[in-house]
């Protein structure tokens, strides 16, 4: 796991997103933000991510938009972890997610959810 | 009721119609006198001729039925009593004629009176029937749908060869809601002229009529000239002529006072013509329906009403969480790192503040949502006070921009503009159209914001650079809960421009979308002016 890549944030909430990238990389993981859709897949395109933390709603291109278009383009995907209120676990499946965390979250749970999904940092 | 106006109304008289139980009088005189010329040789010279009476007053009524024992007096007088053939005038026959006439009579008229009765009471009785069936037919179903489909069948065949229903909607168009035809296969046509040739309030056409009058509209007989005065074209005439209407019975359809539409029954060849006995039935009916009707779309527009307050429940929720997790997560990241070992004062003081910002986001939501409470309920109360909107707005933005200075605003205000307005609230209105029109626009370019006198009124127009908004959406952005694409989320509950539109009318202004030539949006709030007088020293002491 040299060089595993980023652990891509995709919100549109600049709080959450410092927050959740702040917590991961104390705890060591390489981070890069998108604050939509459209954004996360010019990242994608420069470096492949280790695992996608993807809020739903967003401006420009959204969650959904983006699972779709990102899995038409890529041949073996990163983990996606939705992040969202309401009907989280509804909205993971549409979107094919591996797992979801629903808001309000602890970024406890942030921590584990990445562990387990991508590994040790 | 009304005697039929426009074309089609005539009454129409059937003289021979009048005169054939008359004529129909003398069959059963006929058979008496056969009956008794028959069986009997001598005596009983009146008794087969009562049967006579009795049955021509029963076919015919009270007058057929007198004729016939005037008629069966002359018979027996001529033929049965001698001498045969001619009038017996003597005092004791007279008596014997005088006699059965005033018995005959009294049969006559007993019997007319008992048929007429009977008649009618058949006819109450179908009336009650019809009536009962709709009443519970009408009262079985809230769905809008249902209802119109039961409204429209219930006549169909009994009163009408088809019936249709048509409303009145919100632009004063007359709408073809629902029809209903004997034969299923005419039903389409009663929908197609109606969707090709719509109707409007101010036809002289009768259901137009009805429902702008209030009053039943009665044409007993439309003839072919009817028709063709009706009809918009050669082909509309097509259509109504294939149709074949005879006999027209159009009454309005009206519940707690307002008039919704009408409901049409209509006669084709083959049927009776409706008559003014028949309107009283019609307007029962069309009673039953408006109201059925009415509540029907009071429940539809009801749970319109609660769905919408559902989704807005949703988003209002999501809306409160992304504040919820940022207060949250801010607090636990500052915990977490103070007890991974010593942190910086000035980094604890950055992640206090970032708390502290969300803690304001989620306490304007929570506002918003007061608001939202105050407005539905008309408890939202204005303090207005003469102020110099341009100096106001300067003020406004000039300190969002020093609270935001990677979101460029300008403004343009070169001279006074008084109105009576509440401060507090007139910025909470700037602030909403200020936060859509930077949270639209593309990075870097600015918002415009400009306060002029135009039109006798106060202008406030606050322009981006953003995408703009579509034509359909111009109206409906000032909704309440409304927003454009719920999962393509641009931040907020739907309810900032509902708030401020409402504002904005307390002030007794107007808030509109105009649509700038060059790209973008331009929101723009007019105020009624304070008055003509300017207070320049009010302009120079804030500004």
């Amino acid at each position: 796991v040299a060089d595993a890549g980023p652990v891509l944030v995709v919100e549109d909430d600049e709080a959450i997103a410092a927050i959740v990238a702040g917590v991961l990389e104390d705890e060591g993981y390489a981070v890069a933000v998108a604050r939509n859709g459209a954004e996360a897949l010019d990242r994608i395109a420069v470096r492949r991510p280790r695992l996608i933390l993807l809020d739903m709603r967003m401006p420009v291109m959204n969650g959904w938009e983006f699972a779709g278009a990102y899995r038409a383009r890529t041949a073996a995907p990163a983990p996606i972890v939705v992040m969202t209120a309401g009907d989280a676990a509804r909205k993971a499946s549409e979107v094919g997610a591996d797992a979801y965390l629903r808001k309000p979250f602890a970024i406890d749970q942030v921590v584990a959810v990445v562990a387990r999904h991508a590994g040790a940092p | 009721m009304v005697v039929p106006e426009g074309p089609g109304g005539r009454v129409l008289s059937v003289p021979g119609g009048r005169l054939l139980p008359y004529g129909a009088a003398v069959a059963p005189v006929a058979l008496a006198l056969a009956l008794r010329l028959a069986l009997v040789s001598q005596g009983y010279l009146f008794v087969f001729f009562y049967p006579a009476v009795a049955a021509a007053a029963w076919w015919g009524g009270v007058g057929p039925g007198i004729a016939a024992a005037v008629l069966s007096a002359v018979v027996v007088n001529l033929v049965l009593m001698p001498p045969v053939s001619a009038l017996n005038l003597a005092p004791e026959q007279l008596v014997q004629v005088g006699t059965f006439l005033a018995a005959a009579g009294a049969v006559a008229w007993l019997t007319g009176r008992a048929r007429q009765a009977a008649t009618a009471a058949e006819a109450g009785q179908r009336r009650l029937t019809l009536i009962a069936e709709a009443s519970a037919l009408l009262a079985g179903s809230l769905d809008y749908e249902t209802t119109l489909q039961r409204v429209v069948r219930l006549p169909v065949p009994r009163l009408a060869d088809w019936c249709t229903i048509d409303l009145l909607d919100d632009d004063g168009r007359v709408l073809r809601v629902a029809a209903a035809h004997a034969d299923p296969a005419e039903e389409p046509r009663l929908h197609e002229i109606a969707s090709r040739y719509p109707m409007t309030l101010d036809e002289p056409r009768g259901v137009a009529i009805a429902v702008r009058t209030g009053r039943t509209q009665l044409q007993p007989a439309l003839s072919d000239a009817d028709l063709r005065a009706a009809a918009r074209d050669a082909e509309h005439l097509a259509i109504l002529r294939a149709l074949g209407a005879r006999s027209h019975l159009i009454v309005p359809l009206v519940a707690r006072g307002r008039r919704l539409g009408a409901l049409s029954f209509t006669r084709g060849p083959s049927g009776r013509r409706y008559a003014a006995a028949d309107v009283s039935l019609a307007e029962s009916l069309a009673g039953h329906a408006a109201l059925a009707i009415d509540n029907a779309r009071l429940y539809r527009a009801e749970r319109v009403a609660v769905r919408a307050r559902d989704d807005f429940l949703l988003i209002a929720a999501h809306e409160l969480k992304t504040p919820i997790t940022s207060v949250g997560g801010g607090a636990q990241l500052l915990l977490r790192r103070l007890r991974r070992g010593p942190l910086g004062l000035d980094r604890i003081e950055a992640g206090l503040a970032e708390i502290d910002v969300q803690s304001q986001r989620l306490t304007r939501l929570v506002e918003q949502l007061l608001d939202l409470t105050r407005l539905e309920s008309g408890r939202l109360a204005l303090e207005p006070r003469e102020m110099d909107l341009a100096a106001f707005v300067a003020d406004a933005v000039a300190a969002r921009v020093e609270r935001h200075p990677d979101q460029p605003v300008t403004v343009t205000a070169p001279e006074p503009v008084l109105v009576a307005g509440d401060d507090l609230r007139l910025e909470q209105v700037l602030a909403n159209l200020l936060g859509n029109a930077v949270k639209f626009s593309p990075p870097g370019a600015p918002v415009e914001v400009a306060v002029r006198r135009g039109g006798g009124q106060a202008v406030v127009s606050v322009r981006d650079r953003g995408p703009g908004i579509p034509a359909e959406h111009r109206e409906r952005v000032f909704e309440r809960f409304y927003q454009v694409d719920h999962n393509r989320h641009y931040g907020g509950m739907g309810i900032g421009l509902y708030v401020s539109r409402e504002i904005v009318a307390l002030h007794g202004g107007t808030i509109a979308v105009e649509d700038p030539t060059d790209g973008g949006a331009s929101l723009v709030v007019r105020l009624p002016l304070a008055g003509a007088r300017p207070a320049p020293t009010e302009r120079a002491a804030r500004g």
